[in-house]
């Protein structure tokens, strides 16, 4: 069972693209934990790891992404944890190099179907366990 | 990214977040391991009060108002039903906790149901143990609430939270239907609704045509108001309880319905290993008992 | 007559079967709420005339004017300002010099949510989506050298509205001009903010309790303020489809005008004050019909259950915006054309005023150039196109009259069981609201991913995109210059004053009295935006969303 944990940093309420991505997973069989809106970075790392998942998704268009997932990787980090996070939102190609390259594993933009995100999440723990 | 028993048993004994949570999902991947890891670690008897009450009610607020005002070390286990269809699950009751996410006295874990009837998760029992594990003086756990069928809270709780609204139609007649039985407490919620103060004459009136002496508390979830009444109403309750020998008792219990528990998660999962094409009774019973023995 | 159409229409479908056999029809034939689209409207369609009516007569199905955009056309108001005050201040001194007349104000998440530019919540947010405003210094420094009696101010607020319309008074009274000299509009439609769009701040009945106290100052005390725009918007933005849009937005509308009536206000002077905000999607001659059955509604609303008499308070008048979810990151040229669909069926359905977007905005924010490309793409709908020219130039459409027909009476059954639940706050309490629009939004989804529903250059005529483009950016130094000034600010100001007013805010939010007065007295002291709404929280306590997906 993947358990996923649905996050939204930030003030924006704009939690559509979260609501629906999280029941997708549902829908594909995964344990999906969803956080509500405007969660600090220190929120959503504790929750990741309290509730000990998978994986950790993160879904951000206020536009202020630069400053709330590098903080989200850093605390990761700070508590030894090994969670894979990917985002989500309106980010600009530069940023989601930048993000990728800070450790994100996937950054989705706009337009993004749902499936596509599933495969990559059920693929990325397949790999995992060879 | 295994970790091994040791581990765990260090880490949780060192009051390690990050242990207790891998403890957790052991609980709810592998019983087995979870009870052996569980027998090894230094446990403390602490209060495990179930909360139930329909949908909409307002268990999750009515949880992190107690989190505000309860100054001690505090579990909570939130259930949430899975899909019959995919077998997946959205765990949502968190949102409403969220501001105690950081708080490190208390410590709040969502669980899906994984098809189990009655309102609660099948590692429940391992779950419940394990918190009592990591220094807990109060363990909540929020049922999935669906009504009549919540009612295995009882097997597990020293103390039954009935919640109610003044908003929701339906509450008596769900009292009728038997899972007043189980309450120990009755709060109503939305006190700043005027109907609140009706269902909670209401809701005495019944219970004293029961005969039976169970407190109603108004609280007001959202604000806070009320739920100082209802911890003072848990804490003594809890002294109570240890006092005339109700929780020893129930305790006691508590270890046969985890056995059951625990049995009846051992025989399910052979029978998910049974071809499921298999169509003569006893051949299946047989295979089960093979496979139970060996 | 309709016989003999009868007898002809049923002949035609009979031959186009057997046409069929050898021509199969393909597509999706639906209505984006999911209802049949026939082959052919004809008049057995259309109902009573009278449903359709005249223009700037009731039931107002044709437009709230006589002479609609004969006489004027619709206002072009693009929403914009992001950063400091002084850059702010700058902009919209500017767009004065160019002959602007009216000021459009977005402000920032942490002043929208009442948290100060310090707040840890505030982090990364400060200056993104609008102005930062801690205090009322802030707000001097927005409006300085802008006289307000001479200039309309339009503010997109809600759970803090109270707060910035004190401030604006506040700054009104230091410039010598009278808050009854006041012009403007604030957002203030708290009831979609827990529907969809997240600033809200208290648990919906303190929030009303607000509302009603903005209503009830300002009927005594500024005649000439706009108390309240009930938006559609964001409920559309977050996956409600046409039908739903309409319907909670007008469910939200009547909330607020038993909020009124309490307040003491008469509904034939509050419906004059009342505007609507709603969006505009690519379906055109579903949006057409749904802005002709939005009026229609309201119109018979406000005279049925409101038993209003004064025409002009039946009238509905609503600002729209075309629809930012509607735009793809792919081919974002593609997005003009959508922003061009939509504006027209804005134009069509006979819209006051109209906001465009600008192609880039899946990207990031707009920059200048496809914010130019905007405002043309309104320009040349009102300049060349020539829809201007009659007033309702779709009404009679068979198809249109029999779209505006189902729609309404799709949201009346909304609207039905929403006062079968208790009215509006009691719907979006239980979940009621959210739930229907968030299965609206995942059944779109869904047939966005089956293909059911082609999104061009997303799911289908798909290319390969290289060279990301060139996109606009906010300085995070803003962040931490924001942060000095305040900690100045309260280092200057006389903190026992705030500290009694304050005080006195809380007090007076424990009885019944009007909150507007305490918190100018607060804001006028320097109190700030997170401390006034610090004090609310503690008395009224904070919302939770509803868990529902």
């Amino acid at each position: 069972m993947i358990k996923v944990l649905i996050a939204k940093p930030g003030l924006d309420g704009h939690d559509r693209g979260a609501k629906v991505i999280a029941r997708a997973l549902r829908d594909a069989g995964m344990e999906v934990i969803y956080t509500g809106i405007r969660q600090t970075p220190e929120q959503i790392v504790q929750t990741a790891i309290d509730e000990d998942v998978d994986i950790l998704g993160v879904s951000i268009l206020s536009g202020a992404h630069m400053k709330l997932v590098p903080r989200i990787l850093e605390l990761l980090k700070e508590k030894g944890s090994r969670i894979p996070v990917f985002v989500g939102g309106i980010i600009p190609e530069d940023d989601a190099t930048e993000l990728k390259r800070l450790g994100v594993i996937e950054v989705y933009g706009p337009g993004t179907s749902t499936s596509e995100i599933i495969e990559k999440i059920k693929g990325y723990f397949e790999n995992a366990n060879i | 990214m295994q970790i091994s028993e040791s581990q765990i048993v260090n880490g949780v004994s060192s009051r390690d977040r990050k242990s207790f949570a891998k403890l957790l999902s052991i609980c709810e991947d592998n019983p087995v391991m979870a009870n052996k890891i569980i027998s090894r670690l230094q446990r403390k008897e602490a209060h495990v009060v179930g909360i139930t009450g329909s949908p909409g009610v307002g268990k999750s607020s009515i949880i992190n108002a107690l989190l505000s005002k309860l100054s001690r070390r505090v579990g909570v286990i939130a259930i949430d039903p899975s899909s019959p269809f995919s077998g997946g699950a959205l765990l949502g009751d968190r949102i409403r906790m969220q501001s105690h996410a950081t708080d490190q006295n208390v410590f709040i874990r969502s669980f899906s149901s994984r098809g189990a009837l009655g309102g609660l998760s099948p590692s429940i029992f391992e779950v419940c143990d394990a918190f009592e594990t990591f220094d807990m003086d109060m363990i909540l756990i929020e049922t999935v609430g669906v009504g009549q069928s919540d009612t295995e809270i009882a097997n597990i709780a020293d103390t039954v939270v009935l919640l109610l609204s003044p908003d929701g139609g339906d509450e008596i007649q769900m009292m009728k239907a038997g899972i007043m039985e189980i309450a120990d407490i009755f709060v109503v919620n939305k006190s700043d609704n005027p109907a609140s103060i009706g269902l909670k004459t209401k809701l005495e009136g019944i219970i004293k045509f029961g005969g039976k002496n169970i407190p109603v508390i108004l609280v007001n979830s959202i604000t806070g108001d009320g739920v100082d009444n209802l911890i003072k109403e848990l804490d003594s309750r809890f002294e109570r309880i240890r006092v005339d020998g109700t929780f020893a008792s129930k305790r006691k219990k508590r270890v046969f319905f985890h056995a059951q528990s625990f049995l009846r998660r051992k025989i399910d999962t052979i029978m998910q290993s049974i071809e499921s094409d298999e169509t003569d009774i006893e051949k299946i019973e047989k295979e089960l008992i093979k496979k139970l023995c060996s | 007559m309709d016989e003999s159409i009868k007898k002809s229409y049923e002949e035609w479908e009979k031959q186009t079967e057997s046409l069929i056999k050898k021509y199969p029809e393909e597509g999706n034939f639906k209505t984006t709420w999911s209802d049949e689209v026939k082959r052919l409207y004809t008049p057995l369609d259309v109902g009573d005339y009278s449903q359709i009516g005249f223009p700037g007569e009731f039931p107002y199905t044709r437009g709230v004017q006589n002479t609609m955009y004969r006489g004027k056309l619709w206002t072009m108001r693009q929403y914009a300002g992001f950063g400091t005050a002084e850059e702010s201040n700058k902009r919209y001194k500017y767009l004065l010099e160019q002959g602007q007349s009216g000021l459009s104000i977005a402000f920032d998440l942490p002043t929208q949510i009442g948290y100060d530019s310090d707040d840890p919540h505030s982090l990364g947010e400060v200056g993104k989506v609008g102005v930062a405003i801690d205090s009322l210094a802030d707000m001097e420094t927005l409006f300085d050298g802008i006289p307000l009696d001479k200039v309309s101010t339009s503010m997109t607020i809600n759970a803090t509205a109270s707060i910035l319309l004190a401030m604006y008074i506040a700054v009104g009274e230091k410039q010598g001009v009278k808050r009854d000299k006041l012009r403007g509009t604030i957002q203030n439609d708290i009831l979609k903010e827990y529907i969809a769009r997240g600033t809200y701040i208290y648990p919906p009945k303190p929030s009303m309790r607000i509302i009603n106290n903005i209503f009830e100052f300002c009927s005594k005390e500024m005649p000439l303020w706009n108390t309240i725009s009930v938006s559609g918007y964001h409920i559309r933005e977050a996956g409600a489809n046409a039908v739903q849009e309409v319907a909670f937005t007008i469910a939200d509308g009547i909330e607020y005008v038993k909020t009124a009536i309490e307040a003491g206000l008469d509904p034939n002077v509050f419906g004059k004050r009342l505007s609507f905000f709603f969006a505009s999607h690519n379906n055109l001659l579903e949006e057409v019909a749904k802005f002709r059955a939005a009026r229609r509604m309201w119109a018979k609303i406000m005279k049925e259950r409101f038993n209003v008499k004064d025409p002009d308070a039946l009238k509905l008048r609503f600002h729209t915006q075309t629809s930012g979810s509607t735009l793809t990151a792919q081919q974002p040229e593609n997005n003009i054309i959508r922003v061009t669909i939509q504006a027209l069926a804005a134009v069509l359905g006979g819209t006051q005023s109209l906001h465009t977007n600008s192609m880039d905005e899946a990207l990031s924010l707009p920059t200048e150039d496809s914010v130019r490309i905007a405002l043309r793409t309104q320009q040349i709908i009102a300049y060349e196109s020539g829809v201007a020219k009659t007033v309702d130039p779709l009404g009679g459409s068979y198809y249109v009259e029999a779209l505006t027909d189902e729609i309404e009476r799709r949201a009346f059954d909304y609207i039905k069981r929403i006062d079968e639940i208790g009215g509006m706050i009691n719907a979006i309490e239980s979940g009621y609201v959210q739930q229907e629009i968030s299965n609206s939004a995942y059944e779109y989804q869904k047939a966005v991913e089956s293909k059911e529903q082609i999104i061009v250059g997303v799911n289908d005529f798909v290319i390969e995109e290289k060279n990301p483009r060139k996109t606009l950016k906010i300085d995070d130094a803003l962040e931490i210059k924001q942060i000095e000034k305040l900690r100045s600010m309260k280092s200057k100001r006389d903190n026992d004053a705030v500290r009694e007013k304050l005080e006195n805010l809380e007090r007076a939010a424990r009885t019944s009295e009007n909150l507007m007065y305490p918190i100018i007295d607060a804001v006028k002291v320097y109190a700030t935006v997170g401390e006034i709404s610090n004090t609310l929280r503690k008395v009224f306590g904070e919302y939770k969303e509803s868990v529902i997906f």
